[in-house]
């Protein structure tokens, strides 16, 4: 089998366990909802526009949510010795982190999709278009990728769930500070043209961790 | 006495030495700053002790490469130690950049590129060493501190230039084009430089000594068991 259909074989994998429980999608989207909720309410008696708080709430949502996400995807494979089992499997560790990357970014992208439609009608404004499509496209490539990488670290560690958000939100402040500045731009009718430097950027550091990533997981999962 | 103990003598005496001529040529040499005053001097000690956190986040992760390639235990070692000195560093940087902030600019902090970085670079390896913590194995802890040593310097210049996007009014002293420095302040900046980096080679070799002292002791004490 060739690198690209045991990487299908795995993202398979994830997609079927995700079809039977559903527990990644359905915790990451109540998450956010909750999180937009909550944003909601903090900001709502004093914010006059809420374009200025829509990328914000929004990347905070997708955020966290990934965290979640990550987490519960990467636990499941320490859970009853599933890595293991993957690593005796006659695959390559790269083909193991592309399909668990590729996964998690399905999952992110999927409950994102969920939220940008209930965001709308909460909000009250369209975030629901192509052009924004774009720029969470390219947001979550870089959070899936790097997530990813750590979460396989935080879930055999000590302190589990806990620590994911603690490695993971610190190295991705500049992905954030670009996607949200992009999202904000395209609100205030910028155009992806007038964006195009956060969307350089973004794609800059989807290049950059993707690849660091890659390269690093094999000593993640080596034992 | 092991040629370790007689380096970080030295070095400590070195960088006393150094370190007591920092503080004269930056309190007394060093003429007075036309605009900011006396205040201008804390720069002799807040801009080496900047430099002293990246060189030592930077020796990490050269050390986490090289566990990676050779999977041997000092890298480890040389790698853990300097992130606990960049992470002292990176305190007295925030520190003491926010007491200068708040005299200079009537606030104590702005997210200026290069406070934000720093902020950011401070979280970053406070992560590092709560993963460290938090695995009992000491190849894992090993394996996984030296990924995220990598993950987080490549960061470093990511996390720079998208911050740098922003309004900066943090002063500019060190231009491509040239310095923008009286000579008699550069020969004190110079010294603090000297001396700072002195310290953190004192500490390097001091805190490394401690870890394969404490390899030692665990050695011993599996063959007395």
């Amino acid at each position: 089998m060739g690198f690209l259909r045991k990487t299908w074989a795995l993202i398979a994998k994830d997609l079927a366990v995700e079809r039977r429980t559903r527990e990644a999608l359905t915790t990451m989207f109540v998450f956010s909802v909750m999180v937009v909720v909550i944003l909601n309410f903090a900001f709502e008696l004093r914010v006059e526009n809420v374009r200025q708080v829509a990328p914000g709430a929004l990347w905070v949502a997708f955020a966290f949510a990934g965290v979640l996400g990550l987490n519960r995807s990467l636990a499941r494979e320490r859970e009853d010795g599933c890595l293991e089992g993957l690593m005796l499997a006659p695959v390559d560790r790269t083909a193991i982190f592309v399909a668990k990357a590729v996964a998690n970014l399905f999952f992110m992208l999927g409950s994102e999709a969920v939220v940008l439609p209930l965001f709308t009608v909460l909000f009250g404004m369209n975030v629901v278009r192509a052009d924004l499509a774009a720029v969470i496209l390219l947001g979550t490539v870089g959070l899936a990728a790097v997530g990813t990488l750590l979460a396989a670290m935080a879930v055999h560690t000590r302190a589990r769930d806990v620590l994911l958000p603690i490695l993971l939100l610190p190295v991705s402040v500049p992905l954030l500070i670009a996607a949200a500045k992009a999202t904000g731009g395209l609100l205030d009718g910028a155009g992806l043209a007038g964006v195009a430097g956060w969307l350089q950027l973004l794609g800059a550091f989807d290049v950059l961790f993707a690849a660091v990533s890659y390269v690093l997981f094999e000593y993640v999962v080596e034992e | 006495m092991i040629a370790r103990e007689r380096a970080g003598l030295v070095l400590g005496g070195l960088s006393g030495l150094a370190m007591l001529a920092a503080i004269y040529m930056a309190l007394v040499y060093a003429p007075t700053e036309r605009t900011m005053g006396a205040l201008q001097r804390i720069f002799y000690f807040h801009v080496p002790v900047a430099m002293v956190a990246f060189v030592a986040f930077g020796v990490a992760f050269v050390a986490s490469i090289g566990y990676l390639v050779s999977a041997e235990r000092r890298w480890d070692g040389l790698a853990s130690s300097a992130v606990e000195i960049g992470e002292v560093f990176a305190s007295l940087v925030l520190l003491s950049g926010m007491l200068w902030a708040r005299a200079a600019w009537n606030t104590w902090w702005t997210w200026d590129p290069r406070l934000t970085t720093t902020l950011v670079l401070w979280l970053v390896y406070a992560g590092y060493l709560m993963l460290r913590n938090s695995v009992e194995d000491e190849g894992r802890r090993a394996r996984y501190a030296a990924v995220l040593g990598i993950v987080g310097f490549v960061d470093v210049p990511v996390v720079f230039m998208a911050i740098r996007w922003w309004r900066t009014i943090h002063p500019v002293v060190f231009e491509a084009s040239g310095v923008n420095l009286e000579p008699a302040m550069l020969t004190a900046f110079m010294v603090a430089m000297v001396a700072f980096l002195l310290l953190f080679a004192t500490l390097l070799v001091t805190r490394v000594g401690v870890e394969s002292l404490a390899d030692e002791v665990e050695y011993l004490r599996r063959r007395v068991q």
